[in-house]
């Protein structure tokens, strides 16, 4: 009994216990699945991805870009869902980080109604499911749009109908290219100014004025020739024609409602992050930079956020994981991503379950490794750096 | 000394001052508090502004427009859609008075502009029955005006929606249903289209007193009509046993109930260790009433009603006194669980036992009676151990003897014919009938059974891949880890998906599992990696020299991870646990996507796409959402009141 009191071989044992159990169950579940597939004639055959899928069109809802239509073979619609919920996780990432930063910094306002608000606020969206709130948004706000022949247009430009939100789309004239290269160059003179910026600051402590010159060069300097050339652009607003309005933007109501009710939910957990992660700098920090002669922005700016970001930033990298999955209740109010279009109706047209279960699992555990890298990069460009 | 003396007595100290007048009082906290700086100034009106109107109309529109009465969404609607008909019809005759008023009033001059002008004139006339005449045709063609050919278009529309609210009323009157007055009136003098002929008449006669007469009715229909277009908690009142136990066969629903009150029972003893014993035996013998009254009257238990839950009240209530709070703990984590699969799916335990004479019913009242013996007994030595006398807790065993010699032993009741003991009938009765599982349950007994078990089966599993995780052999911490990232990698839905369409196939052939089981084994397996990440930032807490200690007394794997480092560990993760819980409970909504009728299923697809409460949907998420903000913010006031107490006060 000597060997049965070894570590060394009580450990070994121990995992070749359960590794034979875990190899066991899985030959016992993929021969039952096997037979089970094989009874409702589902087994794995042939490339279901090029056959032809048959539901409704399917476009890339808010640019437009790219539509498939009914009889498109099935990976365009694998493509073009995967698509929308790229585009929505990205936008609802945007808008949720700078609302819950936002209501985040209000939570520590001195001012007694400012932070009660944030409270009233953070507590009311935390509480409630995020189904819960996409419903309800669609339900309050975008339900009652009125039909396009009942609709009114705001300003000549904008119009809120239950067809979607209509808005002005810019159609660019000869010449906008230059523009837009103007605007490219902008951006790359801005990258290289903060760069020359630092490197002075680094040798002789003198501050350029970064701030005012990128704005200049990335904002002023391509209107500035948008101007010159004359205005390359023509605004196309959306028109009555028949039972629907044409032209312009569109914005479906179930986008708007996703992405609102995406933003606010996500925004009450970020708002939570954020004031734990200012109110996590010692407070002998923000005493010091004030005592350096430090006016208030330059403290925050300076001192207290840059510490802040490195408790921020791993959770806030765990809200947006959850943002993009939780994307995947878009299947309520019918915004075609993956899960609504590939998991749903073509998963029910199609029975192939396993596939399609498998390849949506794929993707976002693709996705999540994604965003943990590149968040993971950010976290080490803000990472405390020891000499 | 002397000139000390006399200058002391020289000073005059000056009086003490007020604080200057903007440091103290309302204005001065006002100041502070609101106005402090400029962004201030900004922001507190800005904020007040958006609190205030948001506030008002939430509050108008849930609770001052708001209606409950009625049997379906018609009764709710017609106020609204009456308002709205008032005012088109104000609009179209406002224009037709003005437009009599102009010289356009010969025959062929409206001829010449109908046809030469309103195609979409000629469109609408030909519509039948409630198309517009010819000036009112004429008067949105003049005037151009967009409101009054929308009122136009719309009138007959909304007036025939009207006539078919109004039949549906009255074709489906509801028993208990009361109309509101306003309501009555419009149902009662249903032919809105008297008051429009009378207003009609008078413009044509142009007689401005008859106008203003017939007008001022109108009016009175639209303020009535405004005031009570709000929220239509009707819905919420009709369906309210469906929202609660879903399609649970409604003369079964004491059973539930029962359960609910078992598990309050539990709560009372173990969420709230901290009470004194008498307030604790007190809420026990409240509960325990409360289930023998909710038992007996479910199972339609006449005369031995009033004795059982006097029995079960005492009963528990002294079973309370004498059990701490690890062996209620051990009772009810092992006990509840079966009882509630008993009682919520079948209850067999009457037909294992049939007593079929009077032997029977001795048998089972001298045990009785020796258990209560029993107890009685050790409560007597424990009184002469201790040398307090206690005559309250005496009187009681005293009383609880008398009424177990009586229910059992001596109360016949005649039952067919023949004579049973109450207990007997009690028994008897308690033949329960089988429930489904699949599409009966429902409400919030499926979310909270979801939750639950959840709850129960999270924790235990999430410790174990946390410490798997973090085992040093690369098997079993290559297989954890791989588990809680991959499960933490995707959306919960597919999840449930997974369970809902892969799990039948992964079973072998013949075997199936109810919906609700598949998706409790997916919510739990979900919950667990969380809790299990959970579980690991506790465990990583704790300082290495915890173990290394535990290992120098030789400990051995297991006795350190459950005496040193798991009680540290969970404490320290209290919060995280609570909200991984409340995470939990908010995500079985979701179970509504795979088609279980959990509260939100139940809303969204028995509720609103019947034909009754079709387009409530703000009133039925509302009530919802609501329902989940409660007991999601009571959850996490209790995580915080948990966390302070158990705080063993060593950190600072």
């Amino acid at each position: 009994m000597d060997l049965l009191s070894n570590r060394r071989f009580r450990a070994i044992a121990f995992q070749v216990i359960v590794l034979v159990g875990f190899l066991g169950a899985l030959t016992y579940i993929t021969n039952n699945a096997i037979t089970n597939m094989r009874a409702l004639n589902i087994l794995p055959k042939g490339n279901f991805l090029s056959e032809p899928g048959s539901v409704d069109n399917l476009s890339w809802v808010a640019l437009d870009l790219m539509t498939v239509s009914a009889r498109d073979p099935i990976w365009q619609f694998l493509v073009g869902s995967a698509i929308n919920t790229i585009y929505i996780s990205i936008l609802g990432i945007f808008f949720a980080t700078v609302l819950g930063f936002i209501i985040g910094v209000m939570r520590l306002s001195p001012n007694w109604l400012v932070n009660r608000f944030a409270l009233v606020y953070v507590e009311t969206f935390r509480n409630v499911p995020l189904l819960l709130w996409i419903l309800l948004i669609n339900a309050i706000v975008f339900l009652p749009w009125p039909s396009p022949k009942e609709a009114l247009p705001i300003f000549d430009a904008f119009v809120a109908s239950n067809r979607g939100l209509y808005a002005p789309r810019g159609m660019p004239l000869d010449g906008f290219s230059i523009v837009s290269y103007v605007f490219l160059l902008g951006i790359i003179a801005a990258i290289v100014w903060s760069f020359i910026a630092r490197r002075v600051q680094a040798k002789s402590g003198n501050q350029l004025p970064v701030f005012w010159v990128n704005l200049g060069l990335i904002v002023g300097l391509p209107l500035a020739v948008f101007f010159a050339l004359g205005g390359p652009l023509e605004w196309e607003t959306p028109e009555l024609k028949g039972f629907n309005y044409r032209g312009g933007v569109k914005l479906l109501p179930q986008f708007l409602a996703l992405l609102t009710a995406l933003s606010l939910y996500t925004a009450s957990f970020i708002a939570e992050i954020v004031r734990a992660g200012i109110l996590s700098v010692n407070k002998g920090q923000r005493e010091a930079a004030s005592a350096l002669g430090l006016r208030p922005n330059l403290v925050m700016n300076l001192v207290i956020i840059p510490q802040a970001l490195r408790v921020i930033i791993p959770p806030l990298t765990s809200q947006y994981l959850n943002l993009t999955k939780n994307s995947s209740l878009a299947i309520v109010v019918g915004y075609q991503e993956i899960v609504a279009v590939f998991m749903g109706t073509i998963l029910n047209q199609s029975g192939r379950a396993v596939e399609i279960i498998g390849m949506t699992m794929a993707f976002y555990l693709s996705i999540s490794l994604l965003i943990s890298f590149i968040m993971n990069l950010y976290n080490r460009s803000v990472a405390l750096k020891e000499r | 000394m002397a000139d000390q003396d006399k200058t002391g007595a020289n000073f005059v100290p000056t009086p003490p001052r007020d604080a200057p007048v903007n440091t103290v009082g309302m204005g001065a906290m006002i100041k502070k508090n609101l106005f402090a700086g400029p962004v201030s100034w900004v922001a507190t009106p800005v904020l007040l502004f958006i609190i205030v109107s948001v506030l008002w109309h939430v509050f108008s529109w849930g609770l001052l427009r708001a209606t409950n009465h009625g049997a379906s969404n018609r009764t709710c609607h017609l106020a609204e859609r009456t308002s709205l008909l008032s005012q088109h019809e104000i609009t179209i005759l406002m224009a037709d008075k003005l437009l009599l008023s102009k010289s356009y009033q010969s025959q062929d001059q409206r001829q010449f502009w109908v046809d030469s002008q309103s195609t979409w004139g000629r469109f609408a006339l030909g519509t039948l029955g409630f198309g517009p005449s010819y000036g009112e045709l004429l008067t949105a063609e003049i005037m151009g005006n967009r409101e009054v050919s929308r009122a136009l278009s719309q009138r007959a529309e909304i007036l025939a929606t009207i006539n078919k609210d109004i039949e549906f009323i009255e074709r489906n009157p509801d028993p208990d249903a009361t109309l509101h007055p306003g309501l009555a009136n419009v149902v009662a003098g249903k032919d809105l289209l008297a008051g429009r002929e009378a207003l009609k008449a008078a413009v044509t006669a142009q007689d401005p007193v008859a106008f203003e007469a017939a007008r001022s009715e109108f009016d009175d229909m639209v303020h009535w009509g405004e005031a009570h277009n709000g929220a239509c908690w009707t819905v919420v009142k009709r369906r309210w046993q469906q929202f609660m136990y879903g399609f649970y066969p409604k003369e079964q629903v004491w059973r539930v109930a029962t359960t609910a009150l078992l598990l309050l029972l539990g709560g009372l003893s173990l969420l709230w260790p901290g009470r004194s014993s008498a307030s604790r035996s007190l809420s026990a013998a409240v509960v325990g009433g409360l289930i023998g009254y909710t038992v007996s009257s479910g199972v339609g238990l006449a005369s031995g009603g009033l004795l059982l839950a006097l029995a079960l009240s005492v009963g528990l209530a002294l079973l309370y006194e004498q059990l701490d709070v690890g062996k209620r703990g051990l009772i009810f984590f092992l006990g509840f669980p079966l009882v509630a699969i008993w009682l919520l799916i079948r209850f067999s335990l009457p037909q294992a036992i049939t007593l079929p004479s009077t032997w029977g019913q001795w048998v089972f009242g001298l045990i009785m009676m020796a258990i209560w013996a029993l107890f009685f007994w050790q409560s007597w030595q424990r009184q002469t151990q201790s040398h307090s006398f206690k005559p309250i807790t005496n009187l009681v065993y005293l009383a609880v003897g008398v009424l177990t010699f009586y229910v059992f032993l001596t109360v016949r009741v005649d039952v067919d014919g023949q004579q049973l003991s109450s207990f007997q009938e009690l028994l008897g009765r308690l033949r329960l009938s089988d429930v489904e599982v699949d599409n009966v349950w429902g409400g919030l007994l499926a979310t909270a059974v979801t939750g639950l078990t959840g709850i129960a089966v999270s924790l235990p599993l999430g410790v174990i891949l946390a410490l798997g995780r973090r085992s040093d052999l690369p098997i079993v911490s290559t297989f954890s880890t791989g588990f809680i990232e991959f499960v933490r990698g995707v959306p919960l839905i597919t999840i449930l998906f997974m369970a809902s369409v892969l799990l039948p196939l992964f079973l072998p052939e013949g075997v199936t599992i109810n919906k609700l089981f598949r998706a409790l084994v997916g919510v739990s397996l979900f919950a667990s990696a969380y809790m299990a990440e959970v579980i690991r930032g506790g465990l990583q807490g704790l300082s290495k020299g915890q173990t290394e200690g535990a290992d120098s007394l030789g400990l051995s794997y297991w006795q350190t991870q459950r005496f040193i480092i798991l009680p540290q560990a969970l404490k320290i993760s209290i919060p995280g646990i609570v909200n991984t819980f409340i995470g939990l409970y908010k995500d079985t909504t979701l179970l509504s996507i795979i088609g279980i009728f959990d509260l939100l299923g139940v809303g969204s697809r028995s509720v609103l796409p019947s034909l009754e409460w079709a387009r409530l949907e703000a009133e039925v998420y509302a009530f919802i959402a609501l329902f989940f903000f409660v007991s999601c913010f009571f959850m996490s006031r209790y995580s915080q009141h948990l966390e302070r107490r158990l705080a063993t006060g060593h950190e600072h």
